[in-house]
């Protein structure tokens, strides 16, 4: 038994939630550059942009037009007392003013004399005087009596209400002769009050659509962040070589889930080419392994030999000479079919004739059967073309051939056939009257290296048929491999191995 | 004969040096490309062995402008395993023939001795000689000592080929590729079968046979 310390499974569990925040924190090095987040930003700040010019047009335009209505309110008065004064005098303007009713309350009137001295005022101005400053009334006093007979007067004055807040007033004075001058001032404060409100619905509004936005920005960055965290937590895994890590599509159909979709496929193509590459890579490795060490063996073997009988040399190396050639022919096998493999289909294809192929792998075999002493029949059909390697083709039938002739014995016979199928497919197949193959066995005959008990004792290396089928499928085209005419006459059931390809277009 | 190695594995090219000079072939070497055309200036070979994969100058370079200055001298172009697009390209460069390797040292002698016959032969013939043995190419008969053989087809392209290369081996792969046209593994006897029935058609009756085997390597007409 190991010293080590049993690991604690709630470490092991936490340390694997670090590290998963961790892999989060890869993803969002700083909140404020992931995308969705912001664009929020951008969009608020267009919003509060956008705000700002509409509120500054309602400014203009409200605060243009109050201004315009105080100053017709405040001539008309004018107008009125001037008219007064000229019609009964003085005393019928002091008159008028200190009798202001309620309401002229917005209107704080006076008249002062020609030092500034304030004679009389009306209710509101007389709350409002304290806050109407002798400074005022000089600069008036001296504009006024410069030459400007009316001239304007704005002062500010914490209202009556609200001592704190403060009243904008706007008015005009009067010269109506050296010693006597009248002012009429208007209480802004109800179109600066309003301008308030509008500002503060406008802000209110603003700032709540600000934080809202904010809050969904965050809704839907997290929303994406979570996506993307699903998309790359499995390309991190891919990166750290776990190439059946998928991710999980939701069936929502939006584009993550196409760009998910896309990726899995990707992966699972990769994830069949680099098995089947570590697939070859192992088979060469595993396949070369045992007879490599079995052409050492009999090579230090031979050495003994030769060290007790020198004649013995030059037999022991044209017999490790063979050997080594067998060898490099099954890795030349191997690598042919791994290739074939990783490219997915056989390079350089061309439409070429199937009938000439068929009628040379006959005439090429029908020598080795009748040499075997094996009938050796075949029917080809005219004219049929075929698009693929001729080569790999040639390799993969003369596996068959050679196959059906090796494993059925004397007396007995192989057929070959050569035809379209119904679906107008190219179908090459050979029938032979062996032992065949039960039908339990039948699926994995074409694994690589695999050889039946009774096959063992002929020579082989078990690759044939798994070339085959890597030809037909480089080719996009199947090996069928079933029974063959049955048990007849002390023969049989024999094999049928076919090599379909597909139909040639056009 | 006089053979020019361009490989820039020394080892190999050593080996292959040997290999021919067995064969009683004299073979210079030369490293790239560069060196290769060079060598090819002080003394036009009978026969090239050009490998694919080369520092400076690699094989496909230095054919295309070897073959761009008009030189015909038959090229054997060596590739490596399942290169097949440098086999491809190697042929289209305008190499003679081609050999993967790992290949053996009697095939490549074989497919040298091809190569330099072929030159030489190149003229047109319209009657094969080989001792007692005739091939008219025109009437497509074949005597021997007088006495008509009967051949089907591919026997008679099989003798022909056999009678174009007399005195040299030809290897099982070479009569698969130049008689029948494929390049595959048949991983049997096929072509011994047919050699057989050639042979018995050709030495049955005649007390000195022409057909010989030769042992690790293939076989050979002799006159």
């Amino acid at each position: 038994m190991s010293d080590e310390p049993a690991r604690d499974p709630r470490k092991d569990m936490i340390d694997a939630i670090w590290r998963r925040v961790d892999a989060l924190a890869i993803l969002r090095p700083n909140f404020f550059r992931q995308t969705p987040f912001r664009l929020t930003l951008v969009f608020l700040c267009v919003y509060v942009f956008v705000a700002a010019l509409v509120f500054g047009y309602i400014y203009l335009a409200t605060s243009t037009e109050s201004r315009a209505w105080g100053n017709s309110s405040i001539d008309a008065r004018i107008k009125s007392l001037q008219d007064l004064d000229a019609r009964e005098g003085h005393a019928a303007v002091v008159a008028k003013i200190l009798g202001d009713d309620a309401v002229e309350w917005v209107f704080a009137k006076g008249v002062f004399d020609g030092s500034g001295q304030v004679l009389a005022q009306n209710t509101r101005a007389r709350m409002e005087g304290r806050n109407l400053p002798d400074t005022v009334i000089k600069a008036g006093l001296k504009e006024v009596n410069s030459g400007n007979p009316i001239t304007s007067l704005n002062f500010f004055s914490p209202s009556p209400n609200d001592p704190s807040g403060c009243c904008r007033f706007q008015g005009r004075i009067l010269r109506l002769d050296d010693n006597f001058f009248i002012y009429v001032a208007m209480d802004m404060s109800w179109a600066d009050h309003g301008f308030q409100q509008e500002i503060k619905a406008v802000a209110g509004g603003g700032l709540l659509v600000v934080i809202l936005g904010l809050f969904a920005g965050t809704l839907i960055n997290q929303e994406v962040t979570r996506s993307v965290a699903r998309v790359t937590s499995v390309l991190e895994r891919v990166q750290e070589g776990d190439l059946r890590a998928r991710i999980v599509v939701r069936d929502s159909g939006d584009e993550f889930d196409a760009l998910s979709m896309r990726i899995n496929q990707t992966l699972d193509r990769m994830e069949k080419t680099m098995g089947n590459l570590k697939y070859a890579g192992d088979a060469i490795a595993h396949d070369l392994r045992s007879p490599l060490s079995r052409l050492r063996t009999k090579l230090e073997v031979s050495l003994l030999d030769v060290d007790k009988d020198p004649s013995k040399a030059h037999d022991a190396l044209v017999k490790a000479l063979e050997e080594t050639g067998q060898l490099l022919r099954t890795f030349q096998t191997v690598f042919s079919m791994s290739r074939l493999q990783a490219q997915g289909q056989a390079p350089d294809q061309v439409v070429f004739s199937a009938t000439e192929l068929a009628e040379d792998m006959a005439e090429l075999f029908e020598a080795v059967a009748s040499d075997k002493g094996l009938e050796f029949d075949f029917e080809i059909d005219k004219n049929i073309r075929a698009l693929g390697n001729r080569d790999f083709l040639a390799q993969a039938l003369s596996n068959l051939l050679d196959n059906a002739i090796k494993y059925t014995p004397v007396p007995g016979g192989v057929t070959f056939r050569m035809r379209h199928t119904s679906q107008r497919e190219i179908e090459f197949s050979i029938t032979d009257t062996g032992p065949g193959v039960p039908e339990k066995d039948r699926a994995r005959i074409s694994e690589r290296f695999v050889r039946l008990e009774n096959s063992r004792t002929l020579p082989g290396v078990g690759l044939g048929l798994a070339m085959v089928e890597a030809v037909a499928v480089a080719h996009k085209g199947r090996l069928v491999i079933s029974e063959g005419p049955g048990v007849f006459d002390g023969q049989g059931p024999g094999l049928r191995t076919a090599l379909v390809l597909p139909p040639v277009a056009g | 004969m006089n053979v020019l190695i361009v490989e820039d594995d020394a080892e190999a090219a050593l080996n292959m040096q040997r290999g021919l000079k067995d064969a009683g072939i004299e073979a210079r070497l030369a490293g790239d490309g560069e060196q290769g055309l060079r060598a090819v200036k002080d003394e036009m070979p009978d026969v090239i062995i050009l490998d694919r994969m080369m520092p400076v100058m690699d094989g496909v370079s230095m054919l295309t402008q070897l073959r761009s200055e008009g030189a015909d001298v038959p090229v054997l172009f060596l590739s490596a395993l399942g290169e097949l697009e440098d086999r491809v390209s190697g042929l289209r460069a305008g190499a003679d023939d081609y050999l993967v390797k790992p290949y053996a040292l009697s095939e490549l002698v074989a497919r040298v001795e091809a190569l330099s016959r072929r030159k030489e032969k190149d003229q047109v013939e319209t009657i094969l000689r080989v001792g007692d043995l005739e091939m008219n190419l025109i009437s497509r008969v074949v005597k021997r000592q007088s006495k008509i053989i009967d051949l089907q087809p591919r026997e008679f392209q099989l003798l022909e080929f056999l009678m174009r290369h007399v005195g040299q081996s030809v290897t099982r792969t070479m009569l698969l590729e130049k008689v029948w046209a494929y390049h595959f593994d048949p991983q049997t006897n096929v072509i011994d079968v047919h050699i057989s029935r050639l042979r018995s058609k050709l030495d049955k009756d005649f007390d000195r046979p022409m057909l010989h085997t030769v042992r690790g390597e293939g076989y050979q007409l002799k006159a």
